[in-house]
């Protein structure tokens, strides 16, 4: 068995690994990046780019074999002709729902980077200390002083474009300009902005897309077809931003195709050596020894990373002397909200030019200054203004020719927005090895048993009638409130299950997002959250895994790795 | 107005695909997101596995859908639905993408068009003056206007059509405006009387 050394190993190339691999290759080490999938590469591999919507067969859709094939996927937007590619395959890597858990996975290099939805927030101090004040789970190890500076590091290299709000429940950061509100958002937010006081504020979504040029990327062209794959390089992905920076330290080796199935755990030293990695078309088996390791596999990956780790020690594994592996799965509940229509002589004869790759967010504001609803923590609302298209002439009576020529018009404004909210941990909420089941490579799988709470269900009332409220009050015409059936991990925000913490009885990993039974093991991904906050996670995730890179090669230098 | 029962919930599987992201304002994530709401199919309704010989539609029957299409969405001084290719899409989708339930309501709806033809002019659908199809067609849209939620022939027809023609090559070229690379986002211009409905390009499966 041939057993190649580096100084560090990364296990996931996806948003998390693609940070720890630049920030640890450009501090002088040599890194192995492994990814479980295929490789894709920048603009060569995004094939469909610039595909005419008219050459897929089924323009887009899906197709009963695929549904035959995706029985997970299908149950949301996922499953579809375009990009089908970059989601995991629900035969080769089965899992078991104790309860339904929709789990959406990217298996290639770049993750899920290459298709997220690119909302990039911070949390903030309500957040970090949210726990504590409310008595709930365990207090997070750090505060937003800890994290600011790393949110500021990971911003001017990802590239993000946002507006600066001073609100303190929703920091500002490092912003590119905003990409603009229509005119019909910024009517709606103008009234909106008077109506509630400047509480309730619709602003620019803060997004992963840049609206000035970097190094390698030219900014957002508006096409609106991110997920595709980007030719400019204009929103933040593994291949657009991180991996090229990487590469250009000559100290990465990236391997894909190559499945991590355990840490190699060395008890006398209470660390990891390495990790056994088997490889995803032969099948054979492969040790790699480093000196420290970062599991950014994608939360609940990492974990059963973790769990198949160091069983002659911990037989639920490595991180698991804490009883909190495993537990604490969240996601952000959603698909809540309202919509409505907007007749107004100052937009009724506007129009807009271009496809944004984003829409607006209006900010947490329920309790923000007090606790004063019936549920703990908060929501945020993503949305958009835009006229109706085409596909009003379903639902609207008509036919002939005058009926296709009308419906060839943009049709009235609708604006529409859905919250995203917290999910407290619960401990409850849990995965586990399902020792019963394999997937195509013998692996066992992982059993997922999570549902959302009263605390949740208490917050969706607000979440459906504060945005019905909203767009009343700013005079929007037939709005109407909508509550669709969520499922946990419909979100695709799973987070969790190797909490962070300050002590080892009740955490897995440390401040500074260390195993706490094997130091030289950091998690950065979604995994370490104690909290999930109402944000969109994945900057949290960029800033963590800088942050700990950093720690990490220092601890190195000082030789206490 | 916060009634919970309001009307998106209401969408069926194949109309909560085409409105997609209207009623929540443009292909944004969002109304990906929830585009594909209760989009869940009845295990029952799972596929027998297909004979690719075994031909859902005949020549005839494509030709058909062509001219029906033609009907709901006619040549004007803009292309109309057959020149858009629409009838062999129809038959495609189908073929691939209806379960057998509703492949056999689609079946016996374009039967139940050639019969009432018949009973009412003694004629096929194909047969008849445009002023003679205009009619019928009109009575089947309100009839399965009327019909709500429920599942209706005549739906499935008109939302292939308007899905079919809007999403190709024909309607992207000489009706929408389909700029592949806009460059540029202006959220505030005139919409003058020439100004053209945008086309997406590949936000969500359908561009709606």
């Amino acid at each position: 068995m041939a057993t190649e050394t580096y100084d560090a190993i990364v296990v996931g190339s996806g948003i998390s690994g693609g940070w720890a691999a630049k920030e640890l290759t450009e501090k002088g080490l040599n890194v192995l990046l492994l990814e479980r999938g295929k490789n894709v590469e920048h603009i060569k591999d995004y094939v469909n780019a610039r595909k005419a919507p008219w050459e897929y067969p089924h323009r887009g859709g899906r197709t009963y074999a695929m549904e035959e094939a995706y029985p997970v996927l299908k149950r949301d937007y996922p499953l579809n002709e375009k990009n089908l590619d970059w989601w995991a395959s629900d035969r080769d890597s089965p899992y078991t729902e104790v309860k339904r858990f929709d789990w959406y996975r990217g298996y290639q290099v770049g993750g899920r980077s290459l298709i997220w939805g690119r909302v990039s927030l911070r949390l903030s101090d309500l957040d970090f200390e949210g726990n504590a004040k409310d008595g709930v789970a365990v207090d997070w190890p750090i505060r937003y002083a800890d994290i600011a500076p790393w949110y500021s590091h990971v911003e001017r290299h990802a590239g993000i474009s946002g507006s600066v709000e001073h609100m303190p429940q929703y920091p500002d950061g490092e912003f590119m300009p905003p990409i603009p509100l229509n005119c019909a958002e910024e009517l709606v937010a103008k009234r909106v902005r008077g109506e509630f006081d400047g509480k309730r504020r619709i602003v620019n979504a803060r997004v992963a897309n840049i609206t000035q040029a970097l190094p390698g990327r030219a900014p957002c062209q508006y096409r609106d077809a991110c997920w595709l794959g980007c030719p400019h390089g204009a929103y933040f992905s593994t291949q657009s931003s991180t991996l090229p920076a990487a590469m250009a330290t000559n100290r990465l080796t990236l391997k894909p195709w190559s499945i991590v199935t355990e840490l190699i755990y060395d008890k006398d030293k209470r660390r990891a050596s390495g990790v056994r990695v088997i490889d995803a078309v032969t099948e054979t088996t492969t040790e790699y020894n480093a000196k420290i390791v970062f599991l950014c596999a994608s939360a609940l990956n990492s974990t059963w990373l973790l769990m198949r780790s160091a069983k002659d020690v911990w037989p639920e594994g490595l991180g698991s002397s804490s009883g909190q592996l495993g537990r604490n799965l969240m996601d952000h509940h959603f698909r809540v909200g309202a919509s409505g229509r907007i007749d107004d002589p100052a937009v009724n004869d506007k129009y807009y030019y271009g496809r944004r790759p984003c829409g607006f967010y209006i900010p947490r504001y329920r309790n923000v200054e007090r606790q004063d609803r019936d549920y703990l923590r908060g929501f945020g609302y993503q949305g958009s203004a835009s006229r109706d298209g085409w596909s009003r002439a379903v639902r609207e009576l008509g036919v002939g020719g005058e009926f296709k020529d009308e419906m060839a018009r943009p049709g009235d404004w609708q604006i529409g927005a859905t919250a995203f909210g917290e999910m407290l941990p619960n401990p409850d909420n849990r995965i586990t090895i399902d020792e019963t089941r394999t997937d195509k490579w013998h692996l066992p799988v992982l059993a997922i048993d999570c549902a959302i709470g009263e605390n949740e269900h208490r917050m969706r009332v607000d979440m459906m009638n504060d945005m019905a409220e909203t767009l009343n009050a700013a005079g929007v015409k037939d709005v109407s409130a909508f509550e669709r059936d969520y499922a946990p991990g419909m979100g695709i925000h799973e987070m969790g299950t190797a909490r962070m913490g300050r002590d080892p009885k009740t955490s897995v990993l440390n401040g500074w997002n260390q195993v706490w039974d094997a130091q030289n093991v950091f998690v950065t991904d979604g995994a370490c959250m104690t909290s999930s906050g109402c944000q969109n996670p994945s900057l949290t995730y960029m800033a963590l895994t800088a942050r700990a890179a950093d720690y990490a090669v220092n601890e190195l230098k000082r030789r206490n790795l | 107005m916060t009634n919970k029962n309001s009307q998106p919930l209401l969408w069926t599987r194949r109309e909560a695909i085409l409105r997609a992201s209207a009623a929540l304002g443009g292909a944004t994530l969002i109304g990906q997101a929830l585009m594909l709401a209760g989009c869940e199919r009845d295990p029952a309704e799972a596929p027998a596995a297909k004979d690719p010989r075994d031909e859902l539609f005949s020549d005839a029957d494509v030709a058909l859908l062509d001219e029906i299409a033609e009907t709901i969405l006619p040549e004007t001084d803009t292309p109309g639905a057959k020149a858009a290719g629409v009838g062999p899409f129809i038959a495609l989708m189908v073929t691939d993408t209806y379960s057998p339930q509703d492949q056999g309501v689609f079946k016996e709806g374009l039967a139940t068009i050639d019969r009432e033809c018949q009973q009412t002019y003694g004629k096929n659908f194909v047969e008849l003056s445009s002023a003679e199809r205009l009619g019928i067609a009109e009575r089947l849209d309100r009839e399965q206007f009327d019909a709500g939620d429920a599942v209706h022939y005549f739906r499935m027809l008109k939302e292939l059509t308007v899905l079919g023609f809007f999403t190709s090559e024909t309607a992207y070229n000489e009706i929408l405006e389909y700029v592949e690379s806009p460059g540029r986002y202006d959220g505030c211009r005139e919409l003058g009387p020439d100004v053209r409905m945008l086309a997406g390009h590949g936000s969500g499966p359908f561009n709606t």
